[in-house]
């Protein structure tokens, strides 16, 4: 009976809390919008400036590749090299190619025709994707070069020893970042809620000293804190499932394993989340130093240390070990795991595994200390 | 075992928060039925008090009674007994007061068939009337004192502690406030307050005077303003000079304070008093002088003064 009184109390609390309703309605569709459609991570459209020296209409056919490819556009056609310089210093552009004035003559020696490329390292991610881009166009212009060249001496170009390479993406074979974005923002809003907001109910009754009523009337804190945290729960799983629904549905992101296993993947994950949150309201005193706490301890490290934008493998030594105990890159394998390859636990397990331990043991540890600071 | 005449007893009771003890060592009983006051300056360990006998805190020692049960021991069983009110009025403001009412229902032992007696109960007592349903964060300070005090009487707990219950109420409602605990206390609640509005003190039927945590005096209002030394009232022309005037001599005449326009002296034993003389030798003139029995106020400040010294 106290536990339902606490409970529906706090129920009522939340749909009175104007941020808390935004919170839990409209941030995770926004969010899911926002890196769906917004943040894409596909790069396409570099704009490039090139400067030909050569004016010949061998350097134009390369341009001509340049233009075609649908990755790069030719925004800019520069007439000297200070122009180049003004416009990745104003970052016009990411990319400036240079042909030489004896760039056709070398090509029709068959020599070999030196290129320069300038990429904007400023914007190192986006650079390193364009230059790739250009090496892969450069490179299939100089096999058609050689294949001419070849046929013209009438050799047959196939009776050339080759590799041909056939590389094929699997489970997201177009490359789509909504599919890999899914699982991380659905990380994010579970932490946010999770933690958030229960630390933001429970240090609200440590604020406005409701918590010391509390305490002197019989309510035990066991039945105080699974009070408060539920209706929570009940109101983060909705949201989980309202993301995965809407990527589902809305998006088209496949759910290729088992949805009885992500909705319990979900649970595990939220546990760790809540536990950040009692931990929060346990050590804090003010909403403001816990909402700060979680946003360290549990917001944070969920986006930046859990492979969701960043890829854990390229992170220095001591970042990776730190990322070993963040629960959301787990839950993000799992997640990416079960909508995209369709895998179950017998490959899933350690993640699981963890995600009990890590979730039961926090929220264990942070209820306890939280009981001490009421007893 | 505690007498059905006493409710709350405590021995030795003490609270320490690191070095600083906040309660040293109080021992005192408190009559069932009465209103007993806790008066002392802000940080003298009255809320401290309050919350160990609430449950609240545990004390770090001595020995206590509530209602029955042992202190520190028998937690559950007291806080099922009691009701206590803090300063903070401990309300949820985004609640209707119906709401409130609701949930404190719910947390306190009544049986379920009687919650909505309980609450109609309440309801009425607290004249909230077609407010119920207003968030308790828009309702007046005096409207929420009442509910927050009716909160903590939904069980019918037999020992209600306030703490500074009146703090920030305009003074209609803190009289009728003190209507409502009359009313208790008739009906056989023991009511426990604190509080540092002397005229609050007035209303006990016991006061316990606090400070630095230690317990400096127990007795009824009367009997503790009888107890003090005779004051000096006078009333003199250009009060303030001659307030001044005073002040620089306490060491010769004793403590003057000023009462309104007029200044009470306690006057230091073996010390000739020669006000005149000082007085006339400022330019001011002497209207009248006679000797008064102290307020509670004076009572307090003298107790508390030489310790300070």
């Amino acid at each position: 009976m106290r536990f339902s009184a606490i409970f529906i109390k706090e129920a009522i609390l939340i749909i009175r809390d104007r941020r808390a309703l935004f919170l839990t309605l409209v941030f995770p569709v926004f969010m899911l919008l926002l890196y769906s459609y917004g943040v894409t991570f596909d790069i396409k459209h570099v704009p490039i400036a090139i400067l030909d020296y050569s004016r010949t209409q061998t350097s134009r056919n390369l341009i001509q590749q340049l233009k075609s490819s649908g990755y790069l556009d030719v925004d800019y056609i520069v007439n000297n090299y200070d122009e180049i310089d003004r416009l990745l210093t104003e970052s016009k552009i990411t990319l400036a190619v240079i042909l030489y004035p004896d760039f056709a003559e070398k090509v029709k020696k068959g020599e070999t025709a030196p290129i320069q490329v300038i990429a904007n390292g400023s914007d190192a991610n986006t650079g390193s994707v364009a230059l790739g881009y250009q090496a892969g166009i450069l490179a299939s212009y100089g096999i058609d070069l050689s294949t001419q060249k070849l046929l013209k001496a009438g050799i047959q170009p196939s009776s050339i020893p080759n590799i041909d390479e056939r590389a094929r993406m699997w489970y997201n074979p177009e490359l789509k970042s909504t599919y890999f974005v899914v699982p991380g923002v659905i990380a994010i809003v579970a932490m946010l809620l999770g933690s958030l907001l229960t630390a933001n109910s429970i240090v609200r009754e440590k604020e406005s000293g409701t918590i010391e009523m509390l305490i002197s009337t019989p309510v035990e804190p066991l039945e105080l804190i699974v009070g408060k945290i539920a209706p929570y729960v009940v109101v983060a799983f909705f949201d989980i499932i309202l993301v995965m629904g809407l990527a589902n549905i809305g998006l088209g992101v496949p759910i290729r394993g088992s949805i009885a296993l992500l909705l319990g993947a979900s649970f595990l994950y939220l546990l760790c989340a809540l536990g950040f949150g009692l931990w929060a309201s346990a050590v804090a005193n003010t909403v403001s130093t816990a909402q700060f706490i979680v946003a360290f301890t549990g917001l944070l490290p969920s986006i930046l240390l859990s492979g969701f934008i960043f890829p854990i493998d390229s992170m220095p030594r001591v970042v990776q070990i730190i990322t070993y105990i963040v629960p959301a890159r787990y839950f993000i394998v799992i997640m990416r795991g079960i909508f995209l390859k369709g895998v179950g636990l017998n490959i899933l397990w350690p993640q699981f595994l963890f995600l009990l331990v890590f979730g039961v043991l926090l929220v264990i540890i942070s209820a306890k200390r939280f009981k001490k600071r009421i007893d | 075992m505690q007498s059905p005449e006493i409710s709350v007893q405590v021995s030795h009771l003490t609270k320490k928060f690191g070095d600083f003890t906040a309660v040293d060592d109080i021992s005192f009983e408190v009559k069932t039925g009465e209103v007993f006051g806790f008066l002392g300056p802000n940080g003298a360990g009255k809320s401290t008090t309050i919350r160990m006998l609430c449950g609240i805190l545990q004390p770090t020692g001595g020995t206590g009674m509530v209602g029955g049960y042992e202190l520190g021991k028998e937690s559950s069983k007291i806080k099922a007994t009691i009701g206590y009110m803090s300063q903070k009025f401990s309300l949820y403001e985004d609640l209707s007061a119906y709401e409130n009412l609701d949930f404190y229902s719910g947390v306190y032992p009544i049986p379920r068939g009687q919650r909505r007696q309980r609450i109609q109960e309440a309801l009425e007592i607290s004249r909230l009337g077609d407010r119920q349903d207003d968030l308790t964060g828009n309702l007046p300070g005096g409207l929420k004192q009442r509910l927050a005090l009716v909160c903590s009487l939904l069980h019918h707990p037999p020992v209600l502690f306030l703490d500074e219950p009146t703090a920030g109420v305009d003074p209609q409602s803190r009289r009728n406030f003190w209507d409502l605990i009359y009313r208790l206390s008739e009906s056989g609640t023991t009511v426990f307050v604190t509080t540092h509005y002397m005229d609050e003190a007035e209303h006990c039927d016991r006061i316990a005077l606090i400070d630095d945590g230690k317990l400096i005096k127990i007795d009824t209002p009367k009997k503790l303003k009888l107890s003090g030394s005779r004051l000096l009232e006078i009333e003199c022309s250009d009060w303030l000079k001659a307030f001044e005037i005073l002040r620089k001599n306490e060491d010769t005449i004793g403590e003057a304070a000023l009462f309104g326009k007029k200044i009470h002296i306690m006057p230091r034993t073996g010390a000739a008093p020669n006000i005149d003389e000082l007085l006339s030798a400022a330019g001011c003139r002497l209207l009248s002088q006679k000797e008064v029995l102290p307020s509670l106020e004076d009572i307090f400040v003298a107790f508390l003064r030489p310790e300070k010294k």
